[in-house]
């Protein structure tokens, strides 16, 4: 009896090992898809619908648009305001989603921004988050929301208290302490996203700090935080990046194009400059092109008799000439004008044509 | 007759300026723009002088079709808020997909996307404040509310 237990022994143990498999690959799967996102929110329902939305933001640039193409899920309320999303379908790297309600009345792709009716909020998950999210508003809506199960949503929370200070402080002073102050947290913001090690939640920061009005005094800053997340690959950066670049690239060149513009303006300055500065030390150029055909033939030994026939115009207006060309040179007479050197003075040898 | 007439008009006048300089505290724009497949950038301009302060600005906009940027801008030009809405079905009926209420379309099956952005400004710069509205094909409307508070009635 002892030979026949033993002899099925290894049978045994090959069933029982299956078995373990079995068990074991379906307590994975079962572990697999337990990713989710639920929750409980005390909603009004006589202002808000009872469903909730989930989208999925592509882009930070897209962090204040909503299509209805965004909205990748949505679920009914229960009657105790719990909700849940299974989100085992999402990525293995992190993405940012958005949740948002609707009002009664307002279609269901419907985003509201400030003030007691903001209705969403931000959060990061991917295929193995579980998260969990608690209502603790009093008051304000959407505020009270608490996400808790995925570290870096603890990070984006942080940020969005820092950044909705700038809304809610009362203000006493000037405008110039207020422009002090909202400085200040932004750059709180950008120490931030310095340090977060979560990539998806530093450039949640670095979008929160409104990164666009502070970029050009600070490339390096940019530049510095590019090459920090240089290994890293999310969609998220890799367009971060192309606008960093972008921007970088149209100001190098409107840089470029501007000190360009500058050169041909300063050539063409310097131009003129020289141009009227002999202008002024040549009055050869206050003479008319006639009266300096005028005055190249006075000073090739003419006559006035030899002029007018010459340039074939009459007696009386060859003299009528001459004295206007006393009274621009500054001389009174035909002598001093071939006796003073009169071509070194007045450079008439480029003139006269 | 003609002194009833003048001491009328007079009494009318007293009342109507009386009226005008209580309006003072507290002005009020409120304009709707529509849009009928329009990608016209329009700007619409907003005085704040130093009387007041607090600016409170209220965009209401509403497309079933194209697409909308709103957009905020202070005296200088910087930006104090913004958001972006888009419609991808034309203007078209939905014949698949839900049509209920809770749906992802209205009840006429009609694509409808819409946003909303409060700012309520303390202090706010003394100038135009302008708000920046660019459709693209849109169709829809966008509605602006703006109200400015003086101090009296910024501490009430």
């Amino acid at each position: 009896m002892l030979q026949s237990n033993i002899m099925k022994l290894p049978a045994q143990l090959s069933r029982g090992y299956l078995v373990s498999l079995i068990l074991f690959y379906s307590f994975s799967i079962q572990v697999k898809s337990q990713a989710v996102i639920s929750g409980q929110v005390n909603i009004d329902t006589g202002v808000w619908s009872p469903v909730v939305y989930l989208s999925l933001i592509g882009d930070f640039e897209d962090l204040n648009k909503m299509t209805n193409t965004m909205i990748i899920d949505k679920v009914a309320l229960s009657s105790s305001g719990r909700f849940k999303f299974n989100i085992s379908y999402l990525p293995e790297e992190d993405v940012l989603l958005r949740i948002h309600f609707s009002k009664k009345g307002d279609p269901p792709a419907s985003l509201i921004i400030g003030g007691k009716d903001e209705n969403h909020f931000f959060l990061i998950a991917n295929r193995n988050s579980i998260i969990t999210i608690q209502d603790t508003s009093n008051s304000e809506f959407i505020k009270g929301m608490q996400v808790n199960g995925y570290a870096p949503n603890n990070v984006l929370q942080k940020i969005n208290e820092i950044a909705g200070y700038i809304d809610t402080t009362e203000f006493n002073g000037s405008p110039v302490k207020a422009e002090l102050i909202h400085n200040a947290v932004y750059e709180k913001l950008r120490s931030i996203a310095d340090t977060c090690t979560n990539p998806t939640a530093s450039l949640y920061a670095l979008y929160r700090s409104r990164y666009e009005d502070n970029f050009t005094p600070n490339q390096q800053y940019y530049q510095n935080y590019l090459l920090k997340w240089k290994n890293n690959d999310s969609k998220y950066l890799k367009s971060f990046r192309k606008k960093i670049g972008e921007s970088a690239t149209s100001k190098k060149s409107t840089r470029y194009l501007s000190n360009i513009a500058f050169l041909i303006a300063g050539f063409l300055f310097c131009l003129l400059v020289v141009k009227a500065g002999r202008k002024k030390a040549n009055p050869i150029y206050d003479l008319s092109q006639q009266e300096r055909k005028v005055f190249a033939l006075i000073l090739e030994g003419k006559s006035n008799k030899e002029i007018s026939s010459v340039l074939s115009i009459s007696l009386s207006t060859v003299k009528s000439h001459i004295n206007s060309i006393y009274s621009k040179l500054g001389i009174s007479s035909r002598k001093e004008m071939l006796n003073n050197n009169i071509d070194n003075k007045f450079n008439i040898s480029d003139n006269t044509q | 007759m003609k002194t009833n007439r003048i001491f009328i008009i007079t009494i009318l006048s007293l009342l109507t300026v009386t009226a005008w300089s209580q309006d003072m505290t507290s002005f009020n724009l409120n304009r709707i723009i529509f849009l009928n497949s329009d990608s016209e950038e329009k700007k619409l301009s907003i005085e704040v002088n130093d009387i007041y302060t607090n600016l409170k600005l209220s965009i209401n906009a509403t497309i079933q079709e194209g697409d909308l940027l709103i957009e905020i801008f202070d005296p200088k030009g910087v930006k104090h808020g913004n958001f972006s809405i888009a419609c991808q079905l034309g203007g078209k009926k939905v014949t698949l997909g839900e049509s209920k209420s809770g749906g992802l379309f209205d009840d006429n099956n009609m694509e409808t996307v819409h946003g909303r952005i409060l700012r309520i400004i303390k202090k706010p710069m003394i100038g135009n404040w302008v708000v920046k509205i660019t459709p693209k094909n849109a169709r829809g409307q966008v509605e602006i509310l703006s109200d400015q508070l003086s101090n009296e009635d910024a501490s009430k």
